[in-house]
């Protein structure tokens, strides 16, 4: 053991961390602190005792194959992005660039972005919608059985993290698929305005003037990620590129069916959401190469 | 209660503080040094920030048992730096500076941004020709120069202060980098 106390424990080793877990399951996991930082209650909390991650070798480690990466849970943004520059997508790599600013990317780290209880910022939406699976163990038990769980499934319906207590993050995979048309669009600021907030993920193929496989997220920081099917169903085989008045509509309906389902969303954000699909939508262009090889 | 031990602008310290107290608590109520901001509880407000093995971090992030062994440099004693006196340098020549209010946290932002592209110019200094290939190839993607408009304005987004407008912010840090490269500023 690295360092411990009665309040604090920093294990060295996975080994250490699980045999300290299966005599006090009842403890707050710090990796980079930018959440646990922010909160007053976490800090003031004097029964929780707190475990730091963040010397674990297997929590820190990134492997690749040709079809994913593995990435440990205590990666920090910066670093994933520095890794990851030539090897992930456009829209993973915006969407690592626009969290926050270098200096705070610098502290904020992948399990972190993912595990936040109540409160979502844009990495776990474009992760969720590039079908990412995460590995999840639980540390109560004495045998560990690590399981992998799409990241969506993480959160219920309003958008809070359902991990159990003990159950910790081990590694989210993420595959290296690259699609023709990828946006990834925010309006306002997850941390300092999460109320007024909408971030959105977006990613399609585009073969000639047909659009498919459409996939979308959206993401409300304090209402949680929502995967739009109703877009999926609308744009798959449009015809590009699409008109004003369908673009109106889509915006619409999908707007609709997100205030429908999930609760707490703000009339400025509804409106946000609305215009930033609209913007989305009207950025799509037929494949100018495919049409010119073909004529 | 965590015994801690680090470096303060130079100086070795040994303090009894509880563990998760954050590092802008413990210099103001601690170590009496007022000259940063700590009122807005990890709210991200950017006037809190400080040097910590050279980094620039935010102080409130920081939680004391994270400062065992390592060098904490606060703006007063980074004013004595070639550093600093390389963005002062190019704060006189163009006759353009922040404002008292976010004076410290500006500069050390742009800190953060010259330090950052100081690295790149490393990276690529060092490597076989296999690497240089691939470097290449992503500098034709992500394009030359770290320091862009769109670099800036992500980057002052953590200073709330509108003292300064973007290109101001731009022509600074461009300037900068290059007083760096030209006086060999390590």
């Amino acid at each position: 053991m690295f360092y411990s106390n009665s309040k604090l424990i920093i294990p060295e080793t996975f080994n250490e961390l699980h045999s300290y877990m299966l005599k006090k399951p009842n403890c707050m996991f710090f990796a980079g602190g930018t959440y646990i930082m922010n909160n007053k209650t976490y800090l003031k909390d004097e029964e929780q005792s707190i475990v730091d991650i963040t010397h674990i070798r297997e929590f820190s480690e990134i492997t690749r194959n040709i079809r994913y990466v593995d990435v440990g849970s205590t990666v920090t943004a910066n670093k994933l992005l520095e890794i990851g520059k030539l090897a992930f997508n456009d829209l993973l790599l915006d969407t690592l660039h626009n969290t926050s600013t270098h200096i705070v990317r610098n502290l904020i780290t992948v399990g972190g972005a993912v595990c936040t209880p109540k409160i979502r910022y844009s990495l776990p939406g474009t992760l969720a919608m590039m079908n990412t699976v995460v590995e999840v163990v639980d540390l109560t038990q004495t045998k560990l059985m690590p399981k992998l769980i799409p990241i969506d499934k993480l959160y219920n319906s309003k958008g809070e993290l359902m991990l159990e207590r003990g159950v910790l993050l081990k590694k989210i995979r993420i595959s290296l698929e690259n699609y023709d048309f990828e946006k990834f669009s925010y309006v306002g600021d997850p941390i300092r305005t999460p109320e007024s907030t909408v971030i959105i993920s977006f990613r399609a193929n585009i073969e000639q003037t047909v659009l498919n496989k459409v996939n979308m997220s959206i993401t409300f920081p304090t209402c949680g990620l929502y995967l739009s099917e109703t877009m999926a169903l609308e744009l798959n085989g449009a015809q590009l590129p699409i008109s004003i008045s369908r673009v109106k509509a889509i915006s619409e309906k999908i707007t609709e069916g997100v205030t429908q389902e999930m609760d707490g969303i703000s009339p400025i954000q509804k409106e946000r959401c609305k215009r930033l699909i609209q913007s989305i939508l009207f950025e799509i262009e037929p494949d100018q190469h495919s049409i010119e090889a073909t004529e | 209660m965590i015994k801690l031990s680090f470096t303060l602008n130079k100086t070795r310290l040994e303090l009894l503080v509880d563990e998760m107290k954050p590092l802008s608590q413990i210099l103001y109520e601690d170590l009496q040094i007022d000259s940063i901001e700590r009122n807005c509880n990890g709210n991200v407000c950017g006037n809190c920030m400080i040097l910590i093995d050279k980094e620039p971090t935010l102080a409130c992030l920081v939680p004391a048992f994270r400062l065992q062994g390592t060098t904490v440099t606060t703006f007063d004693a980074f004013m004595q730096t070639a550093h600093y006196r390389n963005i002062k340098r190019i704060y006189d020549q163009l006759n353009i500076e922040p404002c008292p209010n976010c004076y410290q946290a500006k500069t050390l932002i742009f800190e953060s941004i010259l330090l950052k592209a100081k690295t790149k110019v490393q990276q690529t200094g060092d490597l076989d020709d296999f690497s240089k290939k691939f470097l290449n190839k992503g500098k034709q993607r992500f394009g030359e120069t770290e320091i862009t408009a769109e670099t800036i304005d992500r980057e002052f987004q953590l200073s709330s202060c509108n003292c300064m407008n973007s290109q101001e912010l731009l022509e600074i840090a461009l300037k900068a980098e290059e007083d760096r490269t030209k006086r060999r500023v390590l």
